[in-house]
């Protein structure tokens, strides 16, 4: 009983943990391999008042060139598991993911738009704000079309994803082919991009908003759970059901968008994590928003990792990592979900 | 005992189709009301407007004197609970946590379970005798247990007014009388209790009145013994039925024994 109650706090631990593990590996391999206590020394000296003595081109290599990559991996997977948790509960629906229900190609389009009409000319700030934009009026769509009195059938949610991803992947195309050479190489790294060339200034454009939609998240996680128990019982609990959820799905898409915007479209991590975390220490969103934001990092640092260092020293897509890992664990959940006779 | 609800005129359509006609309803408090009528006759679209759940179209309702619209939701959730006729879930929630979870309209929305909240969900378990299973996932449970349970994290709730959507529909005679005896217990704390009920012989048993309700009206409220009348039944049922006040239960009870099909 009393190991049951500790449980998300070992779990915690743990993946604190596993997060620190990946970070040190993900620092130490590349084209040149840092050594561990190296990478460790210079890790640790990245904290105020600490210090150690390391070797300053290995400080270089890790803190100018890996770090910054790094930290845009953790905090992209934190927000696309962050946001994975909170759409599964609004939706009521183990399948939402803002991959799967065409969040992430509503954010790839306004990127796309972004380019094209030449506002990301004008400021590069203006592609990860028509991400979110586009991200936050898809969510609102999928969310309108298929959910009924706050609950949403497994087949109603899938088809509305398919259909909503194939209608913006067929204007992010069309954008495409309407725009000359230039604009289209453009857009198309731009799409293609990945952790690739991430630094610190995108850092700094992410972790405002991840930091903020976790707040807003961490705040809202009792409600959260008792969503769960549908719409009517949370409206019965005291819980002003219409705007809360709006706050969350803004919330939801703010996360998700600006994700999408700075590294593409990255699937599958909305749903893998949460999954797993569930499985280990239940349905608790306290506890679940925490340890996803941790496990999500991670997960992404180490996709990561292994997308650089599979064909060294070119890299492949990290999106290629997480849908190999994604897609047979969503076939998993259907065969699942189809032997309960709800799909 | 004084006046706990009042419903001045209420009706609810939906479309064209009317569901509620002008309901007018008096109910005071430390009473266990059974919500007896036909299937589809807006017994839940009654008990939806009372929890707030529904707004009337015409009408309104008073709680305690103040409009019921009035109300912040917090407000009303602290008054009146409602429990839905299904209450399957598939998320691993243990029993515990779901009666925790009734205590919500009472913390503060990021706050964790204090001892108090942690004492009143313990005394709702153990009233409706769960404590055993607290530790289980809900995932797991039967039927019977699963509204045990729901009606637990109903008491949690600790408002005056307990709305419930056919508490004991499709369960065994053990979670049927253990329910209403449930309810009894919380009538005598003084809460009313408000619950569509479609074993009539049951409601007979522990209500203190009936609410017939037909076609989206009122066909009659008062004590069991006036209500089950074998006229009533015709009317409401089309079922033609004798009653008899059963000698060990002292109450009325009714046997249907052939049925109209004049419609």
């Amino acid at each position: 009983m009393a190991a049951k109650e500790s449980k998300p706090i070992m779990t915690f631990i743990i993946m604190l943990i596993a997060l620190g593990a990946s970070i040190i590996l993900a620092t130490m391999y590349g084209g040149v391999i840092i050594p561990f206590e190296e990478t460790v020394r210079i890790l640790l000296s990245l904290f105020p008042f600490v210090h150690f003595d390391y070797d300053p081109m290995y400080e270089t290599i890790l803190v100018q060139i890996r770090f910054a990559r790094v930290v845009v991996a953790g905090l992209v997977g934190a927000a696309l598991a962050i946001s994975g948790v909170v759409m599964q509960s609004l939706f009521r629906n183990p399948m939402a993911d803002p991959g799967i229900i065409g969040v992430s190609s509503g954010g790839a389009f306004g990127g796309v738009m972004a380019i094209y009409f030449g506002l990301s000319a004008v400021h590069s700030l203006f592609i990860p704000l028509l991400g979110f934009l586009m991200a936050l009026l898809t969510l609102f769509t999928v969310y309108m079309i298929s959910t009924n009195h706050g609950k949403t059938s497994m087949l109603t949610l899938l088809l509305t994803g398919i259909a909503i991803s194939s209608f913006l992947s067929a204007c992010t195309s069309l954008l495409i082919s309407f725009s000359n050479a230039g604009v289209m190489l453009q857009i198309v790294q731009w799409l293609m991009g990945d952790l690739n060339g991430r630094d610190w200034s995108h850092v700094q454009i992410l972790i405002g908003p991840v930091l903020l939609g976790m707040a807003i998240f961490m705040y809202y996680a009792n409600d959260l759970d008792i969503f769960l128990l549908g719409e009517e019982q949370a409206q019965n609990m005291g819980i002003s059901i219409q705007r809360t959820r709006n706050l969350l799905l803004v919330a939801a898409s703010l996360v998700t968008g600006m994700s999408v915007a700075l590294t593409g479209a990255i699937g599958f991590v909305g749903l893998i994590v949460p999954h797993m975390v569930r499985m280990i220490i239940g349905p608790v969103h306290k506890h679940l928003l925490l340890n996803s934001a941790l496990a999500g990092a991670a997960f992404l640092i180490l996709a990561d990792l292994l997308a650089r260092l599979i064909i060294r020293p070119a890299e492949i897509q990290i999106g290629i990592i997480t849908a190999f890992l994604g897609a047979p664990f969503f076939l998993y959940l259907i065969i699942r979900h189809k032997k309960k006779g709800e799909l | 005992m004084g006046v706990i609800m009042q419903l001045r005129d209420v009706s609810f359509s939906r479309g064209s189709r009317s569901i509620i006609q002008s309901v007018n309803l008096t109910l005071h408090s430390g009473q266990f009301i059974g919500l007896i009528g036909p299937n589809g006759t807006g017994k839940s679209t009654l008990l939806r407007m009372m929890a707030r759940l529904l707004k009337p179209d015409e009408g309104y309702i008073e709680l305690n004197t103040a409009r019921l619209k009035d109300l912040t939701d917090l407000e009303v959730a602290r008054a009146i609970t409602y429990m839905p006729q299904s209450t399957e879930l598939e998320y691993q929630f243990t029993v515990e946590q779901i009666v925790q979870m009734g205590r919500h309209p009472h913390r503060k929305k990021w706050q964790g379970i204090r001892r108090e909240d942690l004492r009143i969900a313990d005394k709702a378990m153990e009233l409706t005798g769960i404590e055993c299973l607290k530790k289980r996932f809900i995932t797991t449970l039967s039927g019977g247990e699963r509204q045990l349970v729901f009606l637990a994290r109903s008491i949690a709730q600790q408002s005056q007014v307990v709305l419930l959507d056919e508490p004991t529909s499709d369960l065994d005679i053990y979670h049927q009388v253990k329910i209403c005896e449930v309810i009894e217990k919380l009538v005598q704390e003084g809460k009313t209790v408000i619950a569509a009920i479609h074993d009539i012989n049951l409601a007979a048993r522990y209500c203190d009145r009936i609410l017939l309700f037909h076609k989206g009206t009122i066909m009659g409220f008062d004590e069991p013994g006036k209500i089950i009348t074998p006229e009533n039944i015709l009317r409401v049922f089309q079922t033609s039925a004798y009653t008899f006040k059963d000698p060990y239960l002292e109450k009325r009870q009714v046997i249907p024994y052939a049925i109209y099909d004049n419609h």
